[in-house]
């Protein structure tokens, strides 16, 4: 199987919602229709059904369902929708991941993941504070979100990664050290520890983007984590060892992979090493008009450099970093030897992990990321790279 | 005395015994194993019951005696068969792998449960497929020769040979009692693409038409169609804990 050519992955967007969190910018809404959701649902597989015919040649490797709230569907819904999707899919993924919100575990939810062929739980924690739920509008106590991790825990072969968030308005580092304590009880086989960033058009960013927020405690925070055993994979995520998320994983390579559902993104490269990205609808109408209107989708073309810019971007988040093997190959250049110049001045700050496969920020390199990249694209504007 | 003399006599010897010893830990734990595995693979087993899926009859963490050898088993996943005692029987609670599980390799689960009993059960192979190894406990209601239709949550059978479609109750004896209290609204109207109510369904040789008496809950052969009988496990025949709902089925 040639590079790039053949998606492997499938995300499946739920874009139902008890309730928006004041910090998301997700597409998601509520909705007390059960028939638009269920018509919601039935065109999403209806597209899956017709991608994975136009898009793959193999069966998918991993499989997604995020939201919005997936467990926010009736339990009987869901059900109907997840053993759809696997007869769509034809084969059970080697992973098979689903969002979880604290506030929908119930019996109900339990019975239904212990049948199906699930094996990861991806679990909204946020925080273990109230206070911190509070600031972030999260509708769940630290009491349910224990409980929702005890059920959960006492299913039989599932992967559990749980999703904090640190650096929240008024938090202190104790507090952030805190919640990671809390989640480590748990011993979850992955943990997923975002920067709160305040994004525009969120009730979250008009409270608060005066207010401080301290780094501190993300950074201490993911630091504990690295002490207590996990592998700091990529910039915001950790895992036990072999329990890395082979659905990101896909992303971070910058491999092909299908979303199918309101609002899901899939990108897909042809044969001159071009890309497309597909965005399916947010109107609900336009989604609904199905694939004579092709589901309301905008095409954004990706050119050559383009993909290779989002390659490095992606690529120096994670430990493993670029592959250069596949990449040279792929893009008929030698990006070590391209970008040698900006590499050269980091490796001497000691911020380079370099062999001969993989070029990579070490883990002190990834909290520069961000320096790193806009050193990266600087450089390749200044000695104007193209693909000529 | 001639046992203490032997013995004095191995005691006085110590590499010999040792080694002997060796011997005999392995061979016991190796025909403990061997025992345990065909025991609880081919004999009896239980169960702790992982789902709502037969409310309201029985609940989780409910546990089960599973007897194995009433129905066909298939050694090594289904290269040999041995024939069953009897053929799985309308109303009867099983054991069974569900549908989707494919791509098992055969030998996984030989291994797996080597590490299980070495482990006290406390470790399993915990690979991507490790999934195959749950199993779904509800109730048969199609057999071979049936035609099946679900109308209200409700199925409905037309037995082999019969003339006209009977309830499962009818069939069944009002044995048990299904749990829609909760289903979604409309969810048997015919605007909802979800309805799970079924056209008629020719139950195959070799197949039968399993589902549970919560009908809230998926997945079963109103979602996922009809069961082989390679992959039922057995049947359950006594609830044994907790004790104060101690039933035989």
């Amino acid at each position: 199987m040639s590079f790039r050519a053949d998606p492997r992955s499938l995300y499946i967007h739920i874009p139902f919602c008890v309730k928006k969190c004041r910090y998301c910018d997700f597409y998601s809404f509520f909705s007390s229709d059960d028939s638009f959701i269920r018509n919601i649902l039935s065109e999403t597989l209806n597209q899956i059904r017709i991608y994975k015919a136009q898009y793959c040649k193999s069966n998918f490797k991993t499989l997604y369902i995020g939201g919005g709230t997936p467990t926010s569907l009736k339990t009987a819904d869901l059900g109907f929708f997840i053993e759809k999707i696997l007869e769509i899919c034809d084969s059970v993924p080697e992973e098979f991941t689903i969002e979880i919100n604290p506030e929908t575990v119930d019996n109900n939810l339990i019975s239904l993941l212990a049948e199906l062929p699930v094996n990861r739980l991806s679990i909204g924690i946020q925080s273990f504070n109230s206070n911190m739920l509070e600031v972030i509008g999260r509708n769940c106590s630290p009491r349910a979100n224990f409980n929702a991790l005890e059920m959960l825990k006492a299913l039989d072969n599932k992967n559990l990664s749980l999703d904090l968030i640190s650096s929240i308005p008024g938090q202190i580092v104790s507090e952030a050290i805190d919640d990671v304590k809390k989640a480590l009880r748990f011993a979850p086989d992955h943990i997923s520890l975002y920067y709160l960033t305040l994004e525009k058009k969120t009730p979250l960013y008009d409270k608060y983007s005066d207010t401080d927020q301290d780094e501190n405690c993300w950074v201490e925070a993911a630091d504990y984590l690295y002490e207590s055993g996990y592998n700091h994979y990529e910039i915001s995520n950790f895992a036990k060892s072999g329990k890395e998320s082979l659905h990101n994983m896909n992303y971070w390579r910058m491999e092909s992979y299908l979303g199918c559902g309101m609002s899901a993104v899939s990108t897909v490269y042809d044969e001159n090493k071009c890309g497309s990205r597909l965005t399916a609808s947010s109107v609900p109408e336009n989604f609904l008009a199905g694939p004579d209107k092709q589901w309301g989708t905008k095409v954004e073309k990706l050119s050559s450099y383009d993909l290779l810019v989002e390659t490095l971007m992606m690529g120096f988040r994670t430990s493993e970093g670029v592959d250069l093997e596949k990449n040279n190959d792929y893009f008929n250049l030698d990006i070590r030897e391209l970008l040698l110049p900006v590499i050269e001045g980091w490796k001497n700050k000691g911020y380079i992990s370099d062999d001969n496969k993989n070029l990579a920020l070490s883990r002190s390199g990834r909290f520069f990321h961000n320096s790193f990249m806009i050193d990266i694209l600087r450089y390749l504007e200044k000695v104007k790279y193209n693909f000529t | 005395m001639g046992f203490n003399k032997k013995y004095q006599y191995s005691l006085y010897r110590p590499g010999p015994f040792k080694r002997f010893f060796l011997f005999r830990v392995i061979r016991f734990l190796l025909i403990a194993l061997l025992f345990y595995e065909i025991l609880t693979v081919y004999i009896i087993s239980t169960v702790i019951v992982q789902s709502s899926s037969m409310l309201p009859g029985i609940q989780r963490e409910d546990r089960l005696l599973i007897v194995k050898p009433l129905y066909s088993q298939y050694l090594f996943d289904k290269f040999i068969k041995i024939p069953g005692l009897s053929n799985p029987k309308r109303g009867d609670i099983v054991i069974y792998r569900q549908n989707f599980i494919n791509n098992y390799p055969w030998y996984l689960k030989p291994v797996n449960s080597v590490v299980r009993f070495f482990t006290l059960q406390k470790k399993n192979l915990k690979t991507n497929h490790s999934y195959n190894d749950s199993i779904s406990v509800k109730r048969i209601i199609g057999l071979p020769g049936d035609i099946v239709k679900i109308k209200n949550n409700v199925v409905q059978i037309k037995p082999s040979g019969g003339e006209r479609f009977l309830t499962e109750f009818e069939l069944t004896g009002n044995r048990y009692n299904i749990n829609i209290s909760s289903l979604p609204e409309n969810w048997n109207s015919d605007e909802n693409p979800f309805n799970s109510d079924t056209e008629e369904t020719a139950v195959k040789d070799g197949y039968y038409f399993i589902i549970g008496d919560n009908r809230e809950l998926f997945p079963d052969s109103r979602s996922s169609g009809l069961v082989s009988s390679e992959l039922i496990k057995g049947k359950a025949v006594l609830r044994y804990w907790p004790f104060e709902r101690i039933n035989v089925f």
